[in-house]
């Protein structure tokens, strides 16, 4: 800056940021709650389940 | 051009690459089974796992720390923590499916449970277009070759199963069919896990260092489990120290393959990737054959059913390898790849120069954690075949060095292309 100010003071950190970056520091915290309500976890959680029994029956 | 879309050339080399990935992971997965052969001792199914997952363990977390180092790997698991649980899951998958292969070979022998295994694609292929929009926006040339090439490939792997079934008695045909087609359901289905994180940007060399994590893990306690408790699992453990050496190499050749194949996964996509990989169970036959002399003797319809499956299977490869992702189908990977990171807050940036093969400004630097890893990982290997056992089988060693002379080759040129094309991002 030519007048020697810090670039933020003409244009804050958080200004014109789009509200997916919001949204990521929002959900940054909560990254575990995201996963176990994610539907596409629980499918190898299934199949895994199932693998695991399989391998009981056969052993 | 639609923003953050690839250029015609960018996305044909990602493509070639990607490809190039995968054919070079059929000949590391395939070789991996020759150290594995040179055990003939009647160790346990769980034991025998367990020590190739401890060879798996220290590659992957040898070949990271030699690569890119620890602080690389520190710095992407930053950019996306919420693939931490992922790559657990898929090594808990991975470590009960190499178990149910071991039963799956003892029951029904290696020739039948392998194609019924290599199903996995079909699986991974049915997920890729579920769940990652694979072959959304893809002319109808490109369904029919990626389908019909899986299908050549499952096709291939019967015949060549069929061809030497009757050389190997079943001791218990309904168990041994059900652990092959279990592991294929596992194996299909860690490939969500896989997409997951590379659809989001994550390096492959970062991924394989918490999948085995849950590898390690869940191995460990279905040895515990199975072998009834510690004691017992230390005394078989011990008793085999002289073949732990080839278990630890097959894990250790293995992750190399492994490599390769997820970083076809990334580049290429499911769809292409893990087909073209499972050109293993070629490779397998080749050491097979040519090294241990598996076959001799057999009939002229045996080697002729063979032959059939292998070019079967090998023009199913090609087709798939000719079936390259068009710019339309590559903007569907796209979109679910933003919804994929809107849905755990990633960068959009972070994602979008990974999965163009970019570095996203994270510096790669080794510290002295890199070289004690890369350390205690040599040493561990050294003092195993310091106290192995030379095998008592007979091998073609010509033979075997030109196998290993065209592996070497394979996996110079996919990775001097990989690094070049993406610097193994």
């Amino acid at each position: 800056m030519r007048d020697g100010a810090s670039p933020e003071q003409y244009c804050p950190r958080n200004a014109g940021r789009p509200m997916s970056d919001n949204l990521r520091e929002h959900k940054s915290g909560s990254w575990l709650g995201l996963v176990l309500r994610d539907v596409q976890f629980w499918v190898p959680v299934a199949v895994l389940i199932g693998g695991l029994l399989v391998l009981r029956w056969i052993s | 051009m639609a923003p953050g879309a690839l250029d015609a050339g960018r996305l044909r080399t990602l493509q070639g690459v990607g490809m190039l990935c995968g054919l070079t992971a059929g000949a590391w997965l395939g070789a991996a089974e020759a150290p594995t052969k040179l055990v003939t001792l009647g160790l346990s199914p769980v034991v025998i796992s367990l020590s190739m997952v401890i060879g798996v363990f220290l590659a992957r977390w040898t070949l990271p720390a030699l690569i890119q180092g620890t602080s690389y790997v520190a710095a992407d698991l930053r950019q996306a923590p919420h693939l931490i649980v992922w790559a657990v899951l898929a090594g808990c998958l991975w470590a009960v499916a190499n178990t149910l292969t071991i039963f799956a070979v003892r029951d029904v022998g290696l020739s039948i449970a392998f194609p019924l295994w290599n199903s996995n694609s079909l699986l991974g292929i049915l997920w890729g277009i579920i769940f990652f929009k694979e072959l959304r926006g893809a002319d109808w040339r490109r369904w029919a070759g990626v389908l019909g090439g899986a299908l050549l490939m499952f096709a291939g792997a019967t015949a060549l199963a069929l061809a030497s079934a009757a050389q190997v008695p079943a001791r218990d045909a309904a168990r041994g069919i059900a652990a092959a087609l279990g592991a294929g359901v596992l194996w299909g289905t860690m490939y969500i896990p896989y997409r997951k994180a590379y659809l989001t940007g994550m390096s492959p060399l970062s991924f394989i260092t918490f999948f085995t994590v849950g590898e390690l893990g869940m191995m460990a306690a279905l040895a515990l489990t199975y072998s009834g408790g510690l004691s017992p699992l230390w005394s078989q453990l011990a008793g085999a120290r002289h073949v732990l050496f080839w278990l630890l190499a097959g894990g250790f050749v293995w992750v190399i393959g492994d490599l390769f194949q997820q970083y076809a996964v990334k580049y290429a996509g499911i769809t292409r990737g893990i087909p073209l990989s499972n050109t293993n169970q070629l490779w397998g036959l080749l050491w097979g054959i040519l090294v241990f002399g598996e076959l001799r003797g057999a009939s002229q319809s045996v080697l002729a059913q063979v032959i059939g499956g292998s070019l079967v299977m090998a023009l199913g490869a090609g087709v798939i390898a000719m079936s390259s992702v068009s710019k339309s189908e590559h903007a569907s990977w796209q979109k679910a790849a933003a919804s994929e990171g809107e849905r755990y807050g990633v960068d959009p940036e972070y994602t979008r120069s990974r999965i163009a093969g970019e570095s996203a400004s994270i510096v790669r630097r080794r510290t002295w954690i890199d070289w004690l890893v890369v350390t205690v990982a040599t040493a561990t290997i050294i003092g195993f075949a310091l106290i192995a056992r030379a095998p008592q089988i007979e091998i073609a060693w010509a033979r075997a060095a030109v196998l290993v002379i065209v592996t070497l080759g394979m996996l110079a040129l996919a990775g001097v292309r990989l690094w070049r094309a993406t610097r193994f991002n």
